[in-house]
């Protein structure tokens, strides 16, 4: 099962002591006929890189003319908050004026993001961008910032991940600098793979059993617009999912899960 | 000598013992007290500053890392130990953690400890205030002071009960049969060596110096008192002997040998008293020397002593000894009593006498010239119904009478008084 923020699908497998355990899809368990994943990197790497420009814009740079960027990420071991960390620190490293000056968990809530930000704050008077691994925490953050007497969007930058209301209207009113989202409909997609499957296009022979997909895309103030007018209800049976099918499409060759193109 | 009442030695020293060792156990207890005082205190102080020690890294990383539960589980830990009360963390940034017994913060002073950064030590995010809990300290103390003491009293009391025994078995006992013997000592039980009763196979020690001196003594003076019974056995004898002689002398007539005339007065009467008494016979014969002056005269005092002498030689002779005796009435004058002697015996024993003296008296005494000396004699004997000096008389009158018919003879008494 895919739960869109907190959970792991099945295929989240990278140790090797779980890897032991559960095998390959159909080696095993031979009704476990794959995985496919977001691939969370991009969250990561989309709102640290647009919260970065911001910044740069911004002109928050510290006294040693960088910018001081506080990480308040979900937790240590799972992969999504794993991968939205490395995608991140690859946006840092290709920044080349940022500096991480500490990171912490925050367990994917907003209460204790808040703490947390309060205490960072103080602890670290020169940041003033906040990347948080979803979106609560970011929210948490915010608070924190305002609770100081600041304005998020202006005298600091936030950024989230996940396309909640809240999110969504951050971004369109400011308050959130970048938003990434759109993973949450990665069960629809894995429902297109198995329509395929079990109409002779098996995935496995193009793509592989376990599949990694882009599907974040990065909320602009534009397309939060769009996304809450289209898609504010939850209402997705205007999407024809059919497209992305390879038997529908037999010259697709492979699969395109970006959420971006749902938007157009 | 009454028994004065006896306070046993054993009670006495382990009286002594007990409140001494009491005393030494207060004051060396007191020192161990103070010691063990510090020491708690040292040792308190150690563990709160092991237990803080062991925590402060993982505070730092908690503190760090800004997990508000982590702190709080982390002090609440903390303040769960026994040795510690309360524990108060405050970070720069203002928050404040507290676990434990808020109400310590007045009475007790804290141990204060800065929790560095993690990778920047130097860096301070975090003061940790840990403060002891008393009642450890006390419960500590008294758990001390109450082993202390129960060791103290125990080992007072073993070693006490340990002395009494010894001392009674090696020292009181020995004592009190070493008493008793002497109370119960005659001369007689002085030859018997002492024995106390003792444990076996010990080596020798300061009862036995006693006990040998004790029989030493015992020797010495047995030995002595044998002594002085062989000295009190001699003297007696000798007094004895001296009594005896004294006694001989007393009735003897020195020149002669013949009883004196006391001796003859009280002896008289008794023999007189047995003859009446068991209807005896009894005479009597004075005799008398003839012309005794004249030879005293003539030839001096030596040949009249040696005249009277040789007259106790004659009576010898013819006198059965130890029954009849001689004495000496008067200057020249002798009486023989004869027991169970009637009359014409008796004076056929005098006449046999005068024959003698006639013959042999002269030469005996060495009268010079060959002279002869004679003697006269007056029997008489006892007649019932009379009395001594009767018969005395009687006797001195018939001597009376041979001297006037003439001297040198025998007149016996009439037959009828």
């Amino acid at each position: 099962m895919l739960d869109a923020e907190f959970q792991q699908p099945v295929s989240g497998i990278v140790e090797t002591v779980d890897r032991a355990q559960t095998s390959r899809p159909r080696e095993r368990y031979r009704h476990w006929l794959g995985s496919l994943e977001p691939r969370a990197d991009d969250a990561g790497y989309q709102t640290a890189r647009g919260l970065i420009e911001a910044g740069r814009r911004a002109g928050l740079k510290a006294a040693d003319g960088r910018l001081h960027l506080l990480v308040i990420s979900g937790d240590r071991s799972t992969t999504s908050s794993i991968q939205r960390g490395e995608g991140m620190r690859r946006a840092v490293s290709e920044a080349g004026d940022v500096s991480i000056v500490q990171e912490v968990f925050a367990a994917w809530k907003r209460e204790k993001a808040e703490e947390q930000a309060e205490w960072l704050f103080a602890r670290h008077p020169q940041a003033r961008l906040v990347w948080a691994g979803n979106d609560l925490m970011a929210f948490g953050a915010m608070q924190a910032w305002e609770k100081r007497g600041g304005k998020p969007g202006r005298d600091a930058l936030f950024s989230g991940i996940n396309t909640s209301h809240e999110a969504l209207e951050g971004v369109r009113s400011g308050r959130l600098t970048a938003l990434s989202g759109g993973h949450f409909i990665a069960g629809a997609w894995a429902l297109v793979m198995l329509y395929d499957y079990h109409h002779g296009r098996d995935f496995a022979a193009d793509e592989g059993l376990e599949l990694e997909q882009p599907m974040f895309v990065a909320f602009d103030s534009r397309l939060a617009e769009r996304f809450e007018r289209r898609f504010g209800e939850l209402d997705f049976s205007g999407i024809d999912f059919a497209r992305y099918s390879k038997v529908k499409n037999p010259r697709l060759k492979r699969y395109d899960f970006r959420f971006r193109q749902l938007l157009d | 000598m009454e028994q004065q009442r006896i306070f046993p030695l054993a009670a006495r020293l382990k009286r002594l013992i007990w409140l001494w060792a009491t005393l030494a156990s207060l004051l060396v207890g007191s020192l161990q007290g103070w010691l063990s005082y510090r020491h708690v205190q040292g040792e308190l102080a150690d563990e709160l500053r092991a237990i803080t020690q062991t925590s402060v890294p993982l505070l730092a990383v908690a503190l760090w890392d800004i997990e508000r539960e982590a702190v709080q589980w982390q002090i609440e830990t903390m303040a769960e130990r026994p040795e510690i009360g309360l524990v108060r963390l405050t970070v720069p940034t203002g928050q404040v953690f507290i676990a434990g017994d808020e109400r310590l913060a007045q009475s007790v002073v804290p141990s204060i400890f800065e929790i560095p950064q993690p990778g920047r030590p130097l860096n301070r995010i975090g003061r940790l205030e840990v403060y002891a809990d008393p009642a450890a300290f006390q419960g500590e103390l008294v758990y001390l002071a109450l082993s202390t003491l129960l060791a103290y009293g125990l080992l007072t009391l073993l070693v006490c009960t340990l002395v009494g025994f010894f001392l009674r078995r090696h020292l009181e006992n020995p004592l009190r049969q070493l008493a008793g013997y002497l109370g119960t000592l005659t001369p007689e039980r002085l030859r018997q060596p002492l024995q106390l009763e003792r444990p076996a196979q010990r080596r020798r020690d300061e009862i036995d110096l006693m006990v040998d001196g004790f029989r030493v003594m015992q020797q010495t003076v047995d030995q002595h008192v044998r002594h002085l019974d062989d000295l009190v056995a001699q003297r007696t004898a000798a007094l004895q002997q001296a009594l005896s002689e004294i006694e001989a002398l007393s009735r003897t007539d020195g020149l002669t040998g013949c009883f004196n005339r006391r001796h003859f007065d009280e002896r008289f009467i008794e023999e007189f008293d047995r003859a009446s008494r068991y209807k005896q016979e009894l005479a009597l014969v004075f005799c008398d020397i003839d012309y005794f002056k004249r030879i005293n005269d003539s030839y001096g005092h030596a040949v009249g002593d040696a005249v009277l002498k040789a007259l106790k030689t004659c009576t010898d002779q013819c006198l059965r000894e130890r029954v009849d005796w001689v004495a000496r009435y008067g200057g020249e004058e002798f009486v023989i009593v004869l027991p169970h002697t009637g009359l014409a015996e008796a004076r056929g024993v005098a006449e046999r006498l005068r024959q003698v003296v006639e013959k042999e008296l002269g030469r005996l005494a060495g009268l010079p010239g060959g002279g002869q000396v004679t003697a006269s004699f007056g029997v008489a004997a006892y007649v019932p119904g009379s009395d001594p000096g009767a018969l005395l008389e009687l006797a001195d009158q018939r001597l009376y009478a041979a001297k006037q018919a003439g001297r040198n003879r025998v007149m016996p008494a009439a037959e009828v008084l």
